[in-house]
């Protein structure tokens, strides 16, 4: 409904007046290295009543392009053409960046009041992280006041009416002006932050990056307050974002960028229907979507262009499926396909004409599948892990007496999983996904529950001492189990569980060391484990591995250091360090987050492939359910550190049944023009895992929650393969009238 | 969502963290007390064989130390905001009055640590007056 008042106000105005006008824009930034060509000459327009979303990976510009918009171009970049916002010049060569050094200051004084005066009342914007970048050592309040303080000649009083107001509108309640940005959630500051861009209400609001870093129910919940801003408060927005999920919710027209061009535009349909350019069209095969049948997504290769030397010709020419001889020699033109639907691409019309999201056909061994739900690599039975915050010595200093400290990360969780199969975890931040995975493999100690690691017979050391051996060995039918729980460090068999598990950490950047080239990287393990000494047999261990994780020539990374490689290149050294030693289990936590957007498939295809040639068991923790349901054979969802829901994943997906999980599903974006996220039936923002409820734990935020929930723990509801934890049948349910969310 | 009401505190969980407390401080405590019995005893040696006069250079060694530890206990937050930053990441809800607890024990601590920069100077002027 929201969507379709979005289209009638903006059809409405439109074409009435241009209100941002980017004329042949570049912004070249001087760096150590060389001139950065951030922005390179940009055309747009935005209408009054239009919603632009722009689309593009980091690096692309989406935030320079932001800042320029805003006049706030840093003194190291240099400008061309210009920027004309309600018909004034915000960006111009004379003006902005490195021009403004050289400015007298008299000049500059005047305009800088000039912008000043545009900032805000006419443009105001929600910066990227900016959620963030609120002072923690005042309230609330005073951030918002200081807007007016600036901007206008209010009084006290009316200040402090007019800052209620506004916070009101933003759907927060107006106590929260007293707290410190520490007490809010993500959520309640991101609200905050838009409250703010919209105090002394502008006609244009630019948002960037206006989700990210939030969970999905809560980023659902910040769109649909986009929406209504939209339609309720100012005429036109900005929404910048590297989520085609996120743009498809809320755009009326989408910008492409890609390396600082544009590379397509037009309105939502036409770019999200009838893609003309090959990058638009292959980042929409590689978004993981949940709405649609799962398809293999091809995902695209190589990576994005050194801003710095860019290649000649079409700047996407080595990655694009499309490209022919000429690509990689002429620069395309911006050229118009059909009416307002403009192309940056040698061949637009022939892309358009290839048709929407290319069929691609399904093949099991792509996905594999032939897992035995009886081989069972690892046996999680009660696992949990609780912290007490009161064990250092700050935590002893600084807690009040009335308060629990003990953090029940993971809480009584028992599953199984089976030999070879992708086990995907999907939870809220704080819902303790990490905890679980680095338990399970026992990189952090437990607090309680057993985990058992299945073994070949008699790889077991009993050399040490024949009690320990015999205490760490278990057999569980016709199996070999190793007591992970049980194991030290020091022990011998440790050495054998530290082999046999191997984990991908979140961040590429942090996870390698950056002293170290490639090779040292992957054969840290080799010699930490003594597999061989003998230097070939080591050289040939890493090319193999190398070459496994797809990059080749293996010869072109052995030498380099991690700051040479991309993300997604970093990723996969990461991966190969955890393969070298052919690992049985290997946790992945987080993998692709970190990674551009137009890698992320790509490496999701690596898990898969690895999978399926080595055989190897992946525990794949996310907090992005579209990802999980693509690599995973079954998901588990969890909640404040319980397994709430247990299944295939599209069972999960399809027929979710925990209520939660419901919420889960219905947040997930959806790139299709003008979706609608379904009302979310959840109340509230996760919580801690500290003051739980005795019975059901998502009893404070369950739509369907009886009086029993709150004292009874729930019990297990089960067709067979999948479960989940609830009072009610999926019919007792239906009858139950939901409280509003 | 949070959990309104909290758990009636009973007594025992009430001394076991006036404990905690108590022994984080004593802790925090003494490691200058330490660091002064190492500055005292350390240099005898030397002194005693005439490689320098303890008496004479122990003053304004004492003195300088005294108030870098003064400085130190003003300005070191003894951990508060990693503590802060530990709650934050575990979606505690902390309140006016936890942060108050802070800042208070944050002052005994700089109080403390205040206490016995004096205590460096009071063993400095002793041993300058004998
Ligand atoms: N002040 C600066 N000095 C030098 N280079 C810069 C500066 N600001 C941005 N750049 C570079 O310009 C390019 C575009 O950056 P920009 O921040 O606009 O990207 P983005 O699309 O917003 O990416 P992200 O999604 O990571 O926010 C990048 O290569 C970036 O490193
Ligand atoms: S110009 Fe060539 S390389 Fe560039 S997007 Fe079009 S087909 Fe691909
Ligand atoms: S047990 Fe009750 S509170 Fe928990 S999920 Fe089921 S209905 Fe909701
Ligand atoms: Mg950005």
């Amino acid at each position: 409904m929201a969507a379709e008042l979005i289209q009638k106000k903006s059809s409405a105005q439109k074409g009435t007046e241009t209100i941002l006008e980017v004329k042949d824009f570049s912004v070249k930034f001087k760096t150590f290295r060389g001139e950065l060509n951030a922005l390179d000459r940009i055309n747009l327009e935005l209408k009054n009543g239009e919603i632009l979303g722009i689309i593009g990976e980091s690096g692309s510009g989406k935030s320079t392009l932001a800042l320029s918009l805003m006049g706030m171009i840093p003194e190291n970049g240099k400008v061309e053409g210009r920027v004309r916002l309600f018909g004034k010049t915000v960006a111009a060569t004379d003006i902005s960046g490195e021009a403004l050094l050289k400015m007298k200051r008299k000049k500059a004084k005047i305009l800088s009041e000039k912008l000043r005066n545009i900032r805000w009342k006419d443009v105001s914007m929600v910066f990227q992280g900016s959620m963030n970048a609120f002072n923690p050592v005042y309230t609330i309040y005073k951030q918002i006041a200081e807007v007016y303080r600036i901007h206008t000649d209010y009084d006290e009083e009316r200040i402090r009416k007019k800052v209620t107001e506004t916070v009101k509108r933003a759907g927060l309640n107006p106590v929260i002006l007293n707290s410190f940005p520490h007490e809010l959630s993500g959520g309640m500051k991101q609200r905050a932050v838009i409250a703010m861009a919209l105090a002394l209400n502008p006609s244009l609001v630019i948002a960037d990056e206006p989700t990210t870093g939030l969970d999905v129910v809560t980023q659902a919940r910040i769109i649909t307050e986009l929406k209504n801003i939209v339609i309720k408060r100012v005429n036109s927005m900005m929404i910048i974002s590297h989520d085609i999920g996120v743009v498809a919710q809320l755009a009326t027209r989408v910008v492409v960028l890609y390396s600082g061009w544009i590379m397509e535009s037009g309105s939502i349909e036409d770019i999200y229907l009838r893609p003309s350019n090959p990058y638009t069209k292959a980042s929409l095969e590689s978004y993981p979507s949940i709405a649609s049948e799962k398809i293999f997504m091809k995902g695209i290769p190589g990576t994005p262009p050194d801003p710095i030397n860019p290649p000649p010709g079409c700047r996407f020419a080595p990655r694009c499926f499309f490209a022919r001889e000429i690509c990689s020699r002429e620069e395309p033109p911006f050229a118009q396909v059909e009416p307002g639907h403009f192309s940056k691409c040698h061949f637009a019309a022939e892309v358009i004409s290839s048709g929407g999201r290319g069929k691609v056909e399904v093949k099991d061994e792509q996905f594999g599948s032939g897992v035995s739900a009886d081989d069972k690599v690892l046996i999680v039975e009660n696992l949990s892990k609780f912290y007490d915050l009161r064990t250092s010595l700050a935590g002893r200093l600084f807690s009040r007496a009335s308060q629990r400290r003990i953090v029940r990360a993971v809480d009584h969780v028992s599953l199984d999983i089976r030999t070879s199969e992708i086990l995907g975890i999907v939870g809220e931040s704080g819902s303790g996904k990490t905890t679980f995975g680095r338990t399970a493999i026992a990189l952090i100690p437990s607090s309680g529950g057993d985990v058992k690691l299945k073994v070949g017979t008699n790889e077991l050391s009993k050399s040490v001492s024949e009690s320990d051996g015999h205490a760490i060995g278990i057999t569980v039918g016709n199996e070999e189990y190793m007591d992970v729980t049980a194991l030290r460090r020091g022990q011998r068999n440790y050495k054998l569980l530290r082999k046999k598990t191997q984990i991908i950490f979140q961040d590429p950047y942090d996870s390698l060391d950056p002293k170290m080239t490639v090779f040292d990287v992957i054969r840290e393990p080799i010699i930490a484990h003594r597999t061989t000494r003998d230097p070939e047999q080591v050289l040939m261990m890493v090319r193999d591995t190398l070459a496994s994780v797809k990059l080749t020539p293996p010869e072109n990374f052995l030498y380099r250091y991690p700051h040479e490689l991309s993300g997604g290149e970093r990723q996969r050294v990461a991966a190969a360090r955890a393969l070298v030693l052919r690992p049985e289990v290997l946790v992945a936590d987080e993998p692709i987050s970190m990674l551009d957007v137009s890698l992320r498939a790509g490496f999701m295809n690596l898990l898969l492939e690895l999978r399926n040639r080595f055989g190897v068991t992946i525990i794949y923790i996310t907090h992005d359910i579209a990802s999980a349901r693509y690599v995973s054979d079954r998901i588990v969802v969890l909640y404040l550190g319980i397994a709430v829901e247990m299944g295939s994943s599209e069972d999960i997906v399809r027929y979710p049944h925990h209520p939660y999980t419901r919420a889960l599903i219905d947040a997930v974006p959806n790139p299709t023009p003008n979706w609608n996220p379904r009302e979310l039936k959840i109340v509230g923002d996760i919580g801690n895992a500290v003051n739980v409820p005795k019975g059901c734990r998502f009893y404070e935020r369950c739509v369907y929650a009886q009086d029993m929930c709150r004292v009874t723990p729930p019990p297990v509801q089960t067709d067979g393969a999948h479960w989940y934890l609830c009072h009610f049948t999926q019919e007792q349910l239906a009858g139950i009238t939901p409280r509003s969310g | 969502m949070e959990v309104s009401e909290e758990p009636a505190e009973d007594e025992m969980a009430q001394a076991r963290n006036l404990r905690l407390s108590r022994e984080a401080i004593f802790t925090y405590a003494a490691y200058p007390l330490l660091l002064l019995g190492a500055l005292l005893v350390l240099p005898l040696p030397f002194s005693y064989l005439g490689i320098f006069h303890y008496s004479t250079v122990m003053p304004d060694v004492l003195v300088i130390s005294g108030i870098s530890v003064m400085f130190f206990g003003a300005f070191y937050d003894f951990g508060a905001k990693g503590y802060v930053m530990e709650l934050i990441d575990n979606h505690f809800r902390i309140t006016e009055i936890d942060m108050n607890h802070i800042y208070k024990q944050q002052v005994k601590l700089m109080g403390i640590y205040i206490g016995l920069g004096l205590l460096y100077v009071v063993c400095g002027v002793i041993i300058f007056a004998f």
